[in-house]
């Protein structure tokens, strides 16, 4: 691999926080291919992408989930012992409303395993899962239900994480309509 | 219309988001022909060009398998 110098490599100068208002989501299962990690990078700048596309089962696609502004947060946790990194990746939203769409959800996710893209607002996209590991369920970081006062909202926050050995940028396509059977 | 040209494979037709591009509604007849000529090559695994298609835009003509001729049979 090649190495190269870090410089501050920002884009028009543009380095907002905080991801989009729209993430997607499927289930893992329902995932057929996942886009490949870096194999022999050339470049240390390749060793940070996936290569491909997330392709899905026939009849599945994708869907998007609402998230409140400035409640989405895409964090990254280094975890492990020496000889032994890796990363967990944590996303974090609210969803408004406590309608049965989002109660729904919340039953049909708590114990499933997932699969995420998460937009962040500079325009870069993160995949969370792969075709050994997806995103799962880990609690309300900020709380849940009516509020006590009336100013308050009512919703449901959410986190998700998942467990990865490197972190890459998803430069590949969502699909927002059905896989079609081959 | 772009779909004399190239046809949607892979998927339902209907939006997927591509990087660098945004969405594109491969239900949408009203797409441009120059979008989907740009997004096939970049190989865009969501088009296949039809035969139409390689002629009006790259010129090429398509080799139909011909049979060849049968002999006619002498009484």
């Amino acid at each position: 691999m090649e190495f190269t110098d870090i410089d501050k490599n920002l884009t028009n100068g543009q380095n907002m926080g905080g991801i989009a208002q729209i993430c997607y989501y499927c289930a893992w299962e329902d995932v057929a291919t996942f886009p490949t990690v870096p194999a022999t990078p050339a470049t240390i700048e390749e060793n940070g992408v996936l290569t491909g596309s997330i392709a899905m089962k026939a009849g599945k696609q994708m869907r998007s989930i609402y998230i409140t502004d400035d409640t989405g947060e895409f964090e990254i946790e280094p975890v492990g012992e020496t000889d032994g990194k890796s990363f967990v990746t944590h996303l974090r939203f609210y969803n408004p409303g406590l309608k049965a769409k989002i109660l729904g959800f919340m039953n049909w996710a708590k114990n499933e395993n997932l699969v995420f893209i998460v937009k962040d607002n500079d325009g870069q996209y993160y995949l969370m899962g792969d075709d050994t590991r997806p995103a799962t369920y880990a609690g309300a970081p900020d709380g849940s239900g009516t509020s006590k006062e009336t100013a308050g909202r009512r919703g449901i926050s959410m986190e998700f994480v998942y467990k990865t050995a490197n972190l890459y940028a998803y430069e590949g396509d969502i699909p927002l309509t059905p896989a079609a059977s081959v | 219309m772009w779909t004399k040209y190239f046809k949607v494979v892979n998927i339902v037709p209907g939006p997927v988001i591509i990087q660098g591009t945004g969405t594109v509604d491969f239900s949408d007849p009203t797409l441009s022909v120059d979008l989907c000529q740009k997004l096939f090559e970049n190989d865009c695994r969501y088009l296949q060009i039809t035969d139409e298609g390689r002629e009006k835009l790259y010129g090429k003509t398509t080799t139909k398998n011909k049979r060849a001729p049968r002999s006619r049979k002498k009484n």
